[in-house]
């Protein structure tokens, strides 16, 4: 408790929910009824999903390279973060109950022990953290452990996008995506990087 | 203020495509909410070969509704003569459509859908299910028959053997000319229907789906279909779809591996010449036939039911879903009981008048004994003319593989038309159809594997277009791969299930193609791809007409040489040959059949058309001793009682 910080959240302007839930639903909206014209449909949502996810967790990712540490998060991270767990976990859904048939074990079989591993525990310790940015009072102003530990889930969340969608690349979507996200990343920061310089 | 209305737009635009993707969502539940039925397993299987969703939905119901109203230039051969469309293509008809008073609709389809259709609401190709209600194939379509006598009585639909009437491929070409009509829309289509059936509004809901699902159906297969222009080429029309120098097929054949090569290697499958005759599927229970197919090519009747789909149109994505898995499984079993267990009318039940003396009957098991039983068993004579003795599976070469072109003897052996099995790439299909569908992740490891040695199999060989295809073909598998995880629910084991050599293991050396002998007996590859016909029973010799596996043998008295065979002749709506034991096939006039209802030109001297081989016995019909025709005649009395 001595680490909490008792600074008032930033204030909260309509238009952040609007447009996180609008890209939210849109691409909800896509992955449903595009289906309906790919030959697969269950394979495509699965993969729509996750390319879904992939994109919304990007503005997160770029405001939180941005103001960790320097300024407070914001709520466009805040709905930003969150859209994009429950995009994933609606993969999730997809891939284990539809594909999988409801058997994590033969998610094991089929993708082996360090892929699918990590899979279920980013759903876990992204739930956990999620949960924690809207019951925590200083979720925008983390100090202490809860900072380290918000840096942590950003680089987990970050390094299992970056596995499932550059290195295994299963379809060119995800490449693309992949490499927008981490382009978005890497301008965040060099841009970090630049205002600190010029703040010298 | 206009942020706030811009806002408040987006928040109610977000809810609004929320609650339309989890609606569509909770009615896609409901739509293929499905759970296997209970009760007799004969019914069960019954209804899975005669109603049973296979993946073969042809076009909506609403559609086939109006389908001559709407598409009439694409159905009309010029050879109706009075018939509907349906009965012009050779479909069994429905014996209530006769009664009905009321207009033919969406609602009471199952009392003038021709026999064999299935109502269902997949969308073809990507199983989606939808309201939209489509007419679809079963394996009744083809593998249910009736018997016309002189008179024009029809008898009822004989379950299991093969339809004879039925011109497939003719009408496979109607269909395709009619979606592929720019003139024809999802609009024209329910306008027409509205006419039709006044009284038969969808819900708004259901309306709307209906609206859109035709949209994307139409779009979607001119867009299948003008992409597979490349490997099918175009459709014949009008009375081309009639005519052998266009259709070759005609009634009661297919092309099948023309059509797998197309679906399976994705490639056109021209040149190929293998006609094969609808088959009887009558006992085809694995004790009596342990291989099925003319060639013994594969083992389990599941796989052979999925095959049998699966050339015909049926996707795998089709082939996944639960209810269409239940339905072939189902219906593979019913085959093998069929006729055993489930009971088939008797040549004598159907021709009382025709029925043969027992004397004659008696004489002709001795003869049949000494010229048949060796490779197809035989079946005791029973005393009860409407009932049959079980099938004895025994005899000298029953079940064994009889070469034929290359790996004929040298004798000639059986000597029938090789083209059936001789077909370009009937080397190479047997892998492609192994790999079409992963196994689990232990064998799909063994696919890649076999795959990656075909592609160096072809580099080794010289070939490296082939190995490129085998590349092509292994990108696909890893595609497939990832889309079935569990394994496809219809995938086959290279080698027989149970068999305690067939494991992971040892896959890789049982894989396809599988180099054992052809003369190799049991044969324990559950796919082959030898140039070689098998010894199987013949249950039910009289509904197995025209004979060969071409179906270039009108009648059984031609096929054992009692009567010379007819170089030419003419097939369709043939009436039955109680007499002679098949078909009566007129000889056409000036090279032409004119009766509109028998139309199609059979010319054995056409390339897989052949009605030369399997001249047992080995006599002259023109040459007959008095003593040998009385044989033959007792052999033609018995083969009409098993």
């Amino acid at each position: 408790m001595a680490d909490l910080n008792t600074q008032p959240p930033p204030p909260y302007q309509r238009e952040q929910l609007a447009i996180s839930l609008l890209a939210f639903a849109l691409l909800f909206a896509f992955a449903t009824f595009f289906g309906l014209t790919q030959p697969d449909i269950t394979f495509f949502r699965t993969h729509a999903f996750a390319w879904s996810s992939a994109l919304l967790v990007t503005p997160a990712l770029y405001i939180f390279v941005r103001r960790h540490g320097i300024a407070p998060l914001t709520h466009w991270w805040r709905l930003f973060w969150t859209f994009a767990w429950v995009m994933i976990a609606v993969h999730l859904i997809w891939g284990l109950g539809l594909e999988h048939d409801w058997q994590p074990l033969s998610v094991f079989e089929r993708q082996g022990f360090w892929i699918a591993f990590p899979i279920f525990l980013l759903q876990a310790v992204w739930l956990i953290d999620i949960a924690m940015t809207w019951t925590r009072y200083d979720w925008a102003w983390p100090t202490g452990g809860y900072k380290v530990w918000q840096g942590f889930m950003w680089l987990f969340v970050l390094a299992n996008f970056f596995v499932a969608m550059v290195i295994f690349r299963n379809d060119t979507e995800s490449l693309v995506i992949g490499l927008m996200q981490t382009a978005v990343v890497v301008a965040a920061f060099l841009m970090r990087w630049n205002e600190r310089e010029q703040s010298l | 203020m206009v942020r706030r209305a811009v806002n408040i737009a987006a928040i109610v635009v977000s809810c609004l495509a929320l609650v339309a993707s989890l609606g569509w969502l909770w009615l896609e539940g409901r739509w293929s909410a499905w759970s296997p039925p209970q009760g007799e397993p004969a019914a069960i299987g019954y209804n899975a070969f005669t109603k049973g969703a296979f993946g073969l939905e042809a076009f909506p119901l609403k559609y086939a509704v109006v389908a001559g109203r709407v598409s009439s230039a694409a159905f009309t051969t010029t050879l109706e003569d009075g018939r509907s469309l349906w009965e012009t293509f050779g479909f069994l008809p429905n014996s209530k459509a006769v009664t009905l008073k009321e207009p033919f609709c969406e609602g009471n389809a199952d009392k003038w859908l021709p026999y064999g259709f299935a109502v269902t609401n997949y969308v073809p190709a990507t199983a989606v299910q939808t309201s939209l209600k489509f007419a679809g194939l079963t394996c009744a379509s083809c593998h249910s028959g009736q018997l016309r006598q002189a008179n024009g009585k029809l008898s009822e639909p004989i379950s299991g053997m093969g339809n004879m009437d039925l011109d497939v491929i003719a009408f496979t070409d109607a269909v395709r000319n009619a979606v592929m009509d720019p003139d024809l829309t999802a609009d024209k289509i329910l306008n027409e229907y509205a006419k039709v059936c006044p009284s038969d509004s969808a819900g708004l809901i259901d309306g709307f789906v209906e609206k859109f699902m035709l949209d994307g159906w139409l779009s979607g297969i001119r867009e299948a279909m003008g992409g597979d222009s490349r490997k099918y080429g175009l459709p014949y029309h009008g009375i081309q779809m009639k005519q052998a120098d266009d259709i070759p097929a005609g009634p009661g054949r297919t092309r099948p591996f023309r059509s797998i090569v197309r679906v399976a290697m994705n490639l056109p499958g021209d040149e190929n010449y293998a006609y094969s005759k609808i088959p009887a599927v009558f006992e085809q229970n694995q004790d009596l036939r342990p291989r099925a197919q003319y060639d013994g090519s594969l083992g389990d009747p599941v796989t052979r039911s999925f095959i049998a789909a699966y050339a015909s149109g049926s996707s795998i994505k089709a082939l996944s879903k639960p209810e269409v898995v239940h339905n072939i499984r189902k219906a593979a079993a019913y085959t093998e009981d069929l006729g055993i267990g489930i009971p088939v009318k008797t040549f004598a039940t159907h021709f009382p008048d025709h029925a043969p003396a027992a004397a004659d009957v008696e004489h002709g098991l001795t003869v049949y004994k000494k010229h048949c039983a060796d490779c197809h068993g035989h079946r005791p004579i029973s005393a009860d003319p409407a009932k049959v003795e079980p099938w004895v599976a025994e005899g000298k070469y029953l079940h064994k593989l009889e070469g034929v072109g290359p790996l004929a003897p040298p004798n000639g052996g059986l000597g029938v038309d090789a083209e059936r099995v001789t077909f370009r790439y009937a080397h190479d299909l047997p892998l492609a159809i192994w790999t079409t569908l992963p196994g689990n992740p232990k064998i799909t490891a063994v696919q890649e594997k076999r795959l990656d040695k075909a592609i160096i199999d072809a580099q080794d060989a010289g070939a490296p277009a082939l190995a490129y295809f085998w590349q092509k073909q292994k990108e696909q598998f890893l595609l497939t791969k990832r889309q079935y995880r569990l394994g496809h629910p219809l995938y086959f084991p290279a080698c027989p299930e149970g068999d305690a050599t067939c494991t992971p293991e040892s896959l890789l050396d049982r894989a396809p193609p599988c180099a054992l002998d052809f003369k190799a007996y049991p044969q324990t590859c559950e796919i082959t791809d030898f140039e070689a016909f098998v010894n199987n029973p013949i249950p039910y010799a009289f509904l197995r007409a025209p004979y060969l596996h071409n179906g270039s043998v009108p009648t059984m008295a031609q096929l054992i040489n009692l009567e010379k065979r007819q170089p030419q002749f003419c097939r369709g709506q043939n009436v039955y040959d109680p007499e002679n034991l098949g078909y009566k096939a007129p000889n056409p006039v000036d090279g032409k059949c004119t009766n509109p209802r028998e139309a199609f030109l059979f010319d054995t001297k056409v390339r897989g058309n052949g009605n030369f081989g399997h001249n047992y016995p080995a006599w002259d019909p023109e040459k007959l001793t008095d003593r040998q025709r009385a044989d033959l005649q007792a052999l033609l009395a018995y083969l009409k009682t098993i």
